[in-house]
C-alpha cells in the first residue's frame, strides 16, 4: 500500500491490485504519525475493493481500527451493482449523538450541579445492561418504533413535535420494518428504550466556551456562557442482535454472492439481493429504535433539569440543537461526475456533514449548514461545527465523529491504578457519576486523543467549519 | 487447558485451549462468566438448555459466544458454567448443545465488570495442535 500526500490536510492511497477505487485520508503529518500506528490503512484499502463502491473509500481525519470497516470510514456504493454491509456500520447501529441548548447560563447550573448531576443520573438509566424495570415495548409498540423512530416517542408524551424537525431525517429513516427485526432482537430491546447503556456513551452539561463563528453560533442559538447538554447513545442491545444477526445471515450467504473478502467482518450483499434488503430493513429498524431512544432520554433529561431549576422545559429554553447518527448506512442522492446517483453512504463512526443550503438542512439552519458534532472526552472539550461548503464533493458529505482511543481499556486501567478519576475531574470543576465500577477509569480523558487535532484537520480539509467549542462541567456515563 | 482473557484495543480476546470442541464451549462460557462478573460470589438459581447451530466450529464457537451474551443482556441471567457439553454433526454443519448454570442477577445488586456487545469474527481462529484445540475469538464491549 503506497500513500502519498495530496496536500496539508489529505493523503491518497492509489487503487492497486484488488481496489475498485483509491483511497483518500483526511489527516495532516501529526495525526498521520498516530494513525499508522494501527491497520486501519489496511480496512481503507480492504473496502476500496467492495464492489460497487464509487469514488474513493474515505477515512475520516479521527479514523481507527473497527471491525471491517474502520471507524471514521467512509464509502458510497452503487443501488445497482453495489453491496451493503454490516461491518460499515458497525454493532451500535446510529449510535450518535444529540445537542440540547438552555437559556441558562454556565454559573447557574454551576451554582447547582451536583443536585442536578445527580438528579439526571437518576432520572436516565445508565450502566451495563441497563433497561427499565417497568416499562417493556410490546411487539406492537416496538413494531412502531422501528417504522417512526423519534416520532413514536414524542406521539407518547416524550418530548415535543418541534424536536423532530432537529433530528437528522426528522429522527426516522425509511424502510424500518419490524418483520425484518428478530424476536430474540425484540426481546433484547424492549426494556432499553430510554436508557444509556455503557462504555463511552454519555450524557455531558456543558457549557459554551469559545465561539469561531458568531453568526452560525447565532442561528444555532449557541450562546456564549450558555449552558448545554449532549446525549450519547445508540441503539443499545436492540442494535447490537440485529448486527450479529446479520453478519451470520450474509455470512452463510456469502459463497452465492462471490465477492473477495479479506476479513469476514467486512461481509456484505448486493444492494439488490434479497439478503442486501433484509440486512437495509433490519438496520434501519435500529437506526429508529435509537432516534427514540435519544429522544426519550431527551425527555428524561428535561425532566430532570424542570425539578431542579423549578421552571418548566419551555421557559429553561430546552431546545434540540441536533442529533447526528454517526453509525449507518443511508440511501442518499449525490452528484457523481456531473451526474446526480442515487447511492448508499456508509457512514461508520462518521457524521454527515451537509453544506448551507442544502435541501435536508432544518429550515432555520439553511444558511449555516447541518450542525455537526464531534465530541472529545470528559475532561476537555468538545466541538460543534457546520458542513463545509464542499463537503458533499469532499466526503459525500461527511465529517469525523469524535476523537477516538489511544490507549485500550485494560491500558487506561492499568495507567490509572490507584487513582480517584473523578476526584481528579472535580479539582478541575467537573463533576462525574457513571453507574460502572471500573467506567471513569476506562474512560479517563487521556485514553483519548485531543479532539482539537482533529477538528484542526476537519477545518483544514474543509469538511466542516468549527463553530463553537463546549466545556464539561458534569458527566454521567454509564 | 483453560482461557485467558487478552487485552484488544477497547475490546477483549479470549484464548481457548481444549482437547476437544466441547471443551472450547465450556470454557468460552467460563470466559464470559469471568467477564461479567469476575470473581464475584454468584450462585446458580436456574439452568437452561442451549443448542446452538453452525456450519463449523468457527461460527459455533461465535454463536455460542453471542447467546451467552444474549442471556445477559436481555434476561439479566449471567452463565456460570456449562455442563453436559456435547457436539456433533448434522447435516452439513455442526450443533452443540449444553446445559447452562445461571444466576439471575437483574434481581441482585449485580453490577457487571464489563458489557459485551457481540462476537466477532474479527481475527477468529481455531486450530488443531499437537495438544487438542486452541481457539482466539474477539468479543465487541
Amino acid at each position: 500500500m503506497k500513500l502519498e500526500r495530496r496536500d496539508g490536510s489529505s493523503y491518497v492511497m492509489r487503487k492497486e491490485g484488488r481496489m475498485n477505487v483509491d483511497g483518500v485520508v483526511y489527516a495532516d503529518g501529526r495525526l498521520m504519525d498516530n494513525i499508522l500506528s494501527d491497520p486501519c490503512l489496511d480496512q481503507v484499502n480492504n473496502v476500496a475493493c467492495l464492489p460497487g463502491i464509487v469514488e474513493a473509500s474515505y477515512a475520516m481525519p479521527d479514523i481507527h481500527w473497527g471491525y471491517g470497516f474502520p471507524i471514521g470510514g467512509v464509502a458510497a456504493f452503487d443501488m445497482h451493482d453495489g453491496v451493503i454491509s454490516p461491518g460499515g456500520v458497525g454493532y451500535d447501529i446510529n449510535c450518535g449523538v444529540r445537542l440540547i441548548r438552555s437559556g441558562l447560563t454556565r454559573e447557574e447550573v454551576t451554582d447547582r450541579l451536583r443536585e442536578l448531576v445527580d438528579t439526571l443520573f437518576t432520572a436516565i438509566p445508565s450502566g451495563l445492561g441497563s433497561h427499565h424495570r417497568d416499562f417493556h415495548l410490546s411487539r406492537a409498540q416496538m413494531a412502531k418504533v422501528c417504522t417512526t423512530g423519534a416520532a413514536w416517542a414524542v406521539s407518547n408524551g416524550f418530548g415535543e413535535r418541534d424536536d423532530l424537525e432537529f433530528i437528522e431525517d426528522n429522527g426516522c429513516i425509511e424502510g424500518g420494518d419490524f418483520d425484518a427485526v428478530s424476536d430474540r432482537a425484540y426481546e433484547r430491546g424492549k426494556s432499553q428504550l430510554g436508557t444509556l447503556g455503557s462504555g463511552n456513551h454519555f450524557v455531558e452539561i456543558g457549557y459554551v466556551e469559545e465561539v469561531y463563528r458568531e453568526r452560525e453560533a447565532a442561528l444555532l442559538g449557541l450562546a456564549r456562557g450558555s449552558a448545554v447538554f449532549s446525549v450519547h447513545t445508540g441503539s443499545r442491545g436492540f442494535g447490537y442482535q440485529v448486527c450479529s444477526e446479520s453478519i451470520d445471515r450474509l455470512n452463510k450467504a456469502a459463497p452465492r454472492f462471490n465477492i473477495h473478502l479479506p476479513d469476514r467482518q467486512l461481509v456484505c450483499a448486493p444492494l439488490r439481493s434479497p439478503e442486501g434488503r433484509h440486512y437495509l430493513a433490519a438496520m434501519s429498524s435500529a437506526a429508529n429504535f435509537a432516534f427514540a431512544n435519544r429522544q426519550m432520554i431527551t425527555h428524561f433529561l428535561r425532566e430532570g433539569v424542570e425539578r431542579v431549576f423549578r421552571r418548566s422545559s419551555g421557559s429553561l429554553g430546552l431546545n434540540v440543537v441536533y442529533d447526528v447518527a454517526h453509525n449507518i448506512a443511508k440511501i442518499e442522492k449525490h452528484e457523481v461526475q456531473g451526474r446526480s446517483r442515487t447511492l448508499c453512504v456508509h457512514r461508520k463512526g462518521a457524521t454527515r456533514a451537509l453544506p448551507p443550503g442544502h435541501p435536508l438542512v432544518p429550515a432555520a439552519y439553511k444558511d449555516a449548514g447541518q450542525p455537526v458534532l464531534i465530541p472529545g472526552d470528559m475532561g476537555r472539550y468538545s466541538y460543534v461545527a457546520v458542513g463545509g461548503p464542499d463537503s458533499l464533493h469532499k466526503s459525500f458529505g461527511s465529517c469525523a465523529h469524535g476523537a477516538g482511543r489511544v490507549m485500550s481499556r485494560k491500558a487506561a486501567l492499568k495507567s490509572t491504578k490507584g487513582r480517584r478519576i473523578d476526584d481528579e475531574l472535580e479539582k478541575k470543576g467537573i463533576i462525574v457519576r457513571a453507574a460502572g465500577r471500573k467506567t471513569l477509569r476506562e474512560e479517563f480523558p487521556q485514553a483519548y486523543k485531543d479532539v482539537a487535532d482533529v477538528v484542526r484537520v476537519v477545518k483544514k480539509a474543509g469538511l466542516a467549519l468549527p463553530v463553537a467549542r463546549l466545556a464539561p462541567v458534569g458527566v454521567i456515563k454509564g | 487447558m483453560a482461557y485467558r482473557l487478552v487485552d484488544h484495543t477497547a475490546d477483549v480476546a479470549i484464548e481457548l485451549r481444549a482437547d476437544a470442541p466441547a471443551g472450547l464451549l465450556a470454557f468460552a462460557t467460563d470466559a464470559v462468566r469471568q467477564l461479567y462478573a469476575g470473581d464475584a460470589p454468584l450462585s446458580t438459581d436456574a439452568k437452561t438448555e442451549l443448542e446452538i447451530h453452525g456450519e463449523g466450529l468457527e461460527e459455533l464457537l461465535v454463536s455460542w459466544l453471542n447467546e451467552l451474551i444474549f442471556l445477559f443482556d436481555a434476561r439479566g441471567e449471567v452463565a456460570l458454567r456449562a455442563a453436559e457439553v456435547r457436539v456433533v454433526e448434522r447435516g452439513r454443519g455442526l450443533v452443540a448443545s449444553g446445559t447452562i448454570s445461571l444466576c439471575r442477577a437483574r434481581d441482585l445488586d449485580f453490577t457487571p465488570l464489563t458489557d459485551l456487545k457481540a462476537a466477532t469474527y474479527h481475527g477468529l481462529t481455531v486450530r488443531h495442535s499437537s495438544t487438542g484445540l486452541a481457539a482466539t475469538v474477539v468479543l465487541d464491549t
